[in-house]
């Protein structure tokens, strides 16, 4: 049973051509200029996140922008390296997810038999684990770390893209010129798939992952602020929120710095992704 | 048909021995001492070690897989360590009142995401309005929604109340488990009404994000339908704006939406425990929250093993539903 | 698209601007809230509790509900480590410390109308010394009862036992349990258990009168108490998880008394409005810095010498625990000894710290803490100094399953450990005996002094009391020259209330509770 999420319309040509149109480009741009800029936040932030600065609980104001939080760090560059390495997570998961995602939806699509049957009863499996209880049993055992929970989380992430892959592949593998060029000469399954079908694939898994980073900073948020995540002092900004809500009522820039953040990150996100959407699928 | 749901039910066995297997080699792999949490921080060591034969503990680990695979098969979930009950009968306990708050949310995420989806798609007024405040609402992480919440419409409105299911001490509990059918089963329009004050809150803290991912999707199906040649013809035809957008031009643009339906009830989970936790709703989130600081490994077992199985039945329905919606779906 | 963007911003900010305004008001305008007129006391608990059988029942929270439902022989008077009759009226000890006499008070009655008597007291302690629990080791020398009287009641110990009178006041003590009620419900040999989970028999004020899973616990006045009939006949204890939320709805009228874990800032700004009242009796508490000494940084002595003087003990108590805690001048929790008999004031030298540790620079350093926000703001502050001193040093939560495993899995130890504990009574045996001795069950990160634990074993079956006084003050001073525990604070328990309450009375074991029953407006 083949479920094509997203669906995006006929034409690969037009689609490819979408992603590059002019309209995409400004959000090329746009995402581009985030990256980079989230990654300079070293150069940006006043302060080192770990070093206690000032006196604790220090209002928002002319020296501190967002103030001081309860050992006296600069709340203002701790949300802006926590915003970096939430941006950072985000990319390494969804990079695990298309790749291993990408390679068993193409190999499942192009396969059919049993072999796409095997693989799609894994990627059935992996599915029905319980993401984030599952992210919080690793980490409870295994020890709360920025790399352990990466990794729980890329575990749950990938199923969602082989999905995807494997529908594409189909109905590419369905068309003429694939089955022309498979029949037609000597050609080997990779050259297939890396020539073939993995630039019309590319189109529909850019949507959806775009379309997913926004999810994934708030499951990244979420988990971190139920404890799992880099150890403190890290700026992590579900764990600031956390840590800093028994301060809500006193100090109230302390939690909702962090957590506005998120949602600035998760809203840029979520526009971005609804823009290259657009941009893609007005090219009929 | 008959196949799908057989080839279902062989895969929900392998996910639950699979997920006990794994859960398992955490639980060895984990520095927790569980059993001292169940007699107390200060026991003497050798109450410690008594308990810890008297549960089993002591055994190897392959044992224990063994003894704890052979008691899934009879339906025996363990004890809980920190409740010291079944962990069937606390999950009996605790369930209905997540199932409840899922029931309302989805219902919510529904309502929404057809205004989100179907509205901006068909041009509706307003729509765009509530597309762009909901899409900021679910870009907020769960906890900071909830949060703000209270604080707006608990404290500071105080229209609704801040936590737990109900104000009434003894609420009835009656042949559904959810308290707002029971209440008025029971006869008690008054306790329906408050048990629905106190759902406003969580319920919309859990449906905002699967509303704005279903209704992008949904939109997106919706604008490919619209500019469909069939819908031209209905057009054409001159049938109704209402009857094309949901008889016509619906029908073809469900399948996606509900695979993505499906995915988000899968991770309604993650930000249910969180606003359970906040919210004080007593649901099976909370009893989660709670039996993880204790390392209560039945209680989590328990829990791990119940949403793997719903979440292939909910695959299931999904992949019904969208054969009934659209049956060619099936000839694949 | 851009306009969506700056709609997006003025959101965002918006939302923070109506928090923020929420935060400063602070107060509900909740107007016309009768106080108290009902006679229902409203508080809360954060979890549903372990079962409350009165001979296992070990855990924090639920005090609240066997403090008020059952009683001990003895009991301290309030904020003292001074012994007093409760259900005894008077007691006497032999000379050889193996025979204790006690006569019991008559006209009291358990909650289900059977008379208390020294049978009853005997059954209480057999049950104890059967259900081996947790708390059973206070009855482990126990050889023989007798009764020959209804009111009076004699144990016989195999060997002296020092602490063995404030056992019997001890929160965690025998609790004097109806023997007609466990044998009423008894059920396939589980003397009662099962039913005592949800349910209690004992002499106090208050009987547990309904028990909703996950909801809530209710007590209810008892009829037959021998004692004042209290003002509030009825204490509800709601479960709220987040603490934040208990604060909310504190302030919103929905609750009367928050009976611990707000921040030290929350319980500041509640003192310093008219509308409520902060108490801070005093309690057991230590909020200590343990040492791991295997650590490869501060098992040596000098290491630990330069982080004891690094940490001051006056600013760091004030920072993060305020009016809440005391610094820590002497090695036992006050109130245990006489103050000044085991002195334990280490001069402040921050310089000693980054000379003792300049071979470790850039070496990880794990503090791990156990406990509340207080804990882990500490924690964190000690990561500052650390780091300061050219230690890379991070912070980790311990949950209370790993931190409980840690005495049996030396691989999983912090260099360090930020925890408050408590002991189960005002002597100084329940406090080493758990957390300093060799292997003792609490004894977190496994550092040690034999020669104390020798003087501790002396001490615990010595027959005059003057005599294992002295040896429990020596062994203090082995402990506390061992270095393996910096004092930061003696720390008190914490109550949030409404204003308008009088009454307070607490006792020294006490962990977030108060007493109930004495409690009333204070137009009463």
């Amino acid at each position: 049973m083949s479920l094509a999420i997203g669906t995006v319309p006929d034409g690969i040509v037009q689609r490819v051509a979408g992603l590059a149109g002019r309209g995409a480009r400004s959000w090329w741009a746009v995402f581009a200029l985030g990256t980079a800029m989230i990654m300079i936040a070293p150069v940006l932030a006043p302060y080192a996140p770990t070093q206690a600065v000032a006196q604790p609980f220090l209002p928002p104001g002319a020296r501190f922008l967002l103030g001081t939080d309860d050992v006296g760090h600069d709340v203002l560059s701790r949300v802006l390296y926590g915003m970096r390495s939430t941006w950072i997570a985000a990319i390494i998961v969804i990079s695990i997810g298309v790749l291993i995602g990408g390679a068993i939806g193409t190999v499942a699509g192009l396969a059919r038999g049993w072999l796409d049957n095997l693989l799609m009863r894994v990627t059935d499996g992996f599915l029905a684990l319980p993401g984030p209880v599952l992210a919080i049993a690793i980490a409870a055992s295994i020890g709360p770390s920025f790399g352990h929970t990466l990794i729980a989380i890329s575990i749950v992430w990938w199923p969602y893209y082989a999905r995807i892959v494997r529908g594409e592949a189909r109905s590419l593998a369905a068309r003429p010129f694939v089955e022309a060029a498979r029949h037609g000469s000597q050609i080997s399954v990779w050259r297939l798939a890396l020539r073939h079908v993995l630039p019309g694939v590319a189109p529909a898994v850019i949507v959806a992952a775009s379309l997913d980073v926004g999810n994934l900073i708030l499951m990244l948020a979420s988990l971190s602020f139920l404890g799992l995540g880099a150890p403190a002092p890290a700026p992590e900004l579900g764990a600031m929120t956390a840590q800093g809500l028994s301060y809500l009522l006193t100090s109230w820039w302390v939690p909702i710095m962090p957590g506005l953040a998120v949602l600035v990150l998760a809203l840029g996100s979520n526009f971005l992704g609804d823009g290259i959407r657009n941009s893609v699928g007005r090219h009929r | 048909m008959i196949r799908l749901v057989v080839r279902r039910l062989v895969s929900a066995v392998v996910i639950i021995i699979v997920l006990t297997a794994v859960l398992f080699v955490l639980q060895q792999t984990s520095h927790t001492n569980p059993i001292r949490l169940l007699v107390g921080a200060n026991a003497p060591e050798s109450v410690v070690q008594a308990a810890r034969r008297r549960l089993g503990y002591d055994q190897p680990i392959v044992v224990q897989y063994v003894r704890y695979l052979r008691d899934l098969a009879s339906g025996n979930l363990g004890i809980s360590l920190r409740t010291h009950d079944t962990v069937a009968a606390d999950i009996a306990t605790f369930l209905p009142a997540t199932v409840e708050l899922a029931l309302v949310g989805m219902l919510f995420a529904a309502v929404l995401s057809v205004i989100i989806g179907i509205g901006t798609a068909g041009g509706w007024r307003g729509s765009g309005t509530v597309k762009f405040v909901t899409v900021a609402l679910a870009s907020a992480p769960p906890f900071f929604l909830a949060i703000g919440g209270i604080l707006i419409f608990a404290h500071r409105l105080t229209w609704l109340p801040a936590t737990g299911q109900t104000s009434y001490l003894n609420p009835p509990s009656g042949p559904t488990g959810l308290l707002v059918a029971d209440s008025i089963l029971h006869g008690e329009p008054g306790i329906a009404l408050d048990a629905l004050r106190h759902l406003v809150l969580p319920s919309f803290c859990i449906a905002i994000g699967p509303a704005v991912s279903v209704g992008r999707v949904l939109r997106s199906s919706m604008q490919t339908s619209l500019a469909s040649d069939y819908v031209r013809t209905a057009r054409a035809k001159g049938r109704s704006e209402f009857s094309i957008l949901f008889r016509h031009a619906l029908r073809n643009a469900l399948t996606a939406p509900l695979a993505m339906a499906g995915l988000q009830v899968g991770l309604l989970f993650a930000g249910d425990i969180i606003v359970e936790t906040v919210f004080a709703w007593p649901g099976i989130g909370l009893y989660v929250e709670q039996s993880i600081p204790s390392g209560d490994f039945p209680a989590i077992a328990g829990v791990t093993l119940l949403l793997g199985v719903g979440y292939v039945v909910i695959n299931t329905a999904v992949d019904l539903l969208q054969v009934a919606a659209d049956p060619r779906i099936a000839i694949s | 698209m851009i306009g969506k963007k700056v709609l997006a911003a003025i959101f965002a900010a918006g939302l923070a601007a109506g928090l923020t305004a929420c935060g400063s008001s602070g107060s509900s305008s909740r107007a016309g809230e009768s106080a108290y007129s009902s006679h229902v006391l409203r508080s809360a608990f954060s979890a549903g509790l372990s079962p409350l059988d009165p001979d296992t029942y070990y855990e924090a929270e639920g005090l609240a509900i066997t403090t008020a439902a059952y009683q001990t022989l003895l009991t301290y008077q309030p904020n003292s480590s001074q012994l007093e009759g409760l259900l005894a009226t008077s007691w006497s000890v032999s000379p050889d410390g193996l025979t204790y006499t006690f006569h019991l008070r008559p006209g009291v009655r358990f909650s289900d109308g059977t008379p208390f008597n020294s049978a009853a007291a005997k059954a209480t302690f057999e049950r104890r010394i059967i259900m081996k629990g947790g708390p059973s080791y206070m009855l482990a020398e126990v050889s023989a009862m007798d009764t020959p009287s209804p009111l009076t009641f004699i144990v016989h110990l195999k060997l002296p036992v020092a602490p063995f009178l404030d056992y019997l006041a001890s929160p965690y003590g025998p609790l004097m349990t109806s023997p007609s009620a466990v044998a009423k419900h008894a059920a396939g040999g589980d003397h009662a258990a099962g039913w005592l989970a949800n349910h209690t028999a004992g002499t106090g004020p208050y009987v547990l009168t309904s028990v909703s899973k996950g909801v809530n616990y209710v007590l209810s006045y008892s009829n037959d108490y021998w004692g004042a009939k209290p003002y509030f006949t009825k204490i509800v204890f709601s479960i709220i998880p987040d603490f934040s939320t208990q604060l909310l709805e504190l302030e919103n009228g929905q609750l009367d008394m928050v009976l611990h874990g707000l921040s030290t800032q929350e319980y500041q700004s509640l003192a310093a409005n008219s509308k409520y009242s902060v108490l801070n009796p005093p309690a057991l508490f230590k909020a200590q810095v343990w040492i791991n000494p295997a650590s490869a940084v501060f098992g040596p002595m000098t290491a630990r010498r330069g982080l004891q003087a690094a940490l001051d003990v006056k600013q760091l108590t004030a920072e993060v625990f305020g009016s809440r805690g005391t610094p820590s001048t002497q090695f036992y929790v006050e109130g245990m000894l006489p103050d000044g008999a085991v002195p334990d004031s280490p001069a402040y030298q921050p310089g000693l710290l980054p000379a003792a540790v300049s071979g470790d620079k850039g070496k990880r350093v794990v503090i791990g803490y156990y406990g509340d926000h207080s804990l882990q703001q500490l924690a964190d502050l000690t990561q500052v100094i650390l780091q300061n001193a050219g230690l890379n040093a991070i912070v980790q939560p311990e949950n209370p399953a790993q931190v409980f495993a840690l005495p049996t899995t030396p691989s999983a130890r912090p260099d360090l450990l930020v925890a408050s504990m408590n002991p189960d009574a005002a002597q100084v045996d329940t406090w080493s005996r758990i957390y300093q001795f060799t292997n003792g069950a609490v004894n977190f990160l496994g550092c040690h002094a034999a020669a104390a634990d020798r003087l501790l074993n002396t001490a615990l079956v010595n027959p005059s009391l003057a005599g294992s006084h002295a040896q429990y003050v020596a062994a203090g001073d082995l402990y506390r020259n061992s270095l393996c525990w910096i004092n930061i604070a003696d720390v008190r328990d914490t109550i949030a209330a409404r204003a308008g309450l009088c009454g307070w009375s607490h006792e020294l074991p006490w962990v977030f509770v108060t007493e109930f029953a004495t409690l009333r407006p204070c137009t009463q």
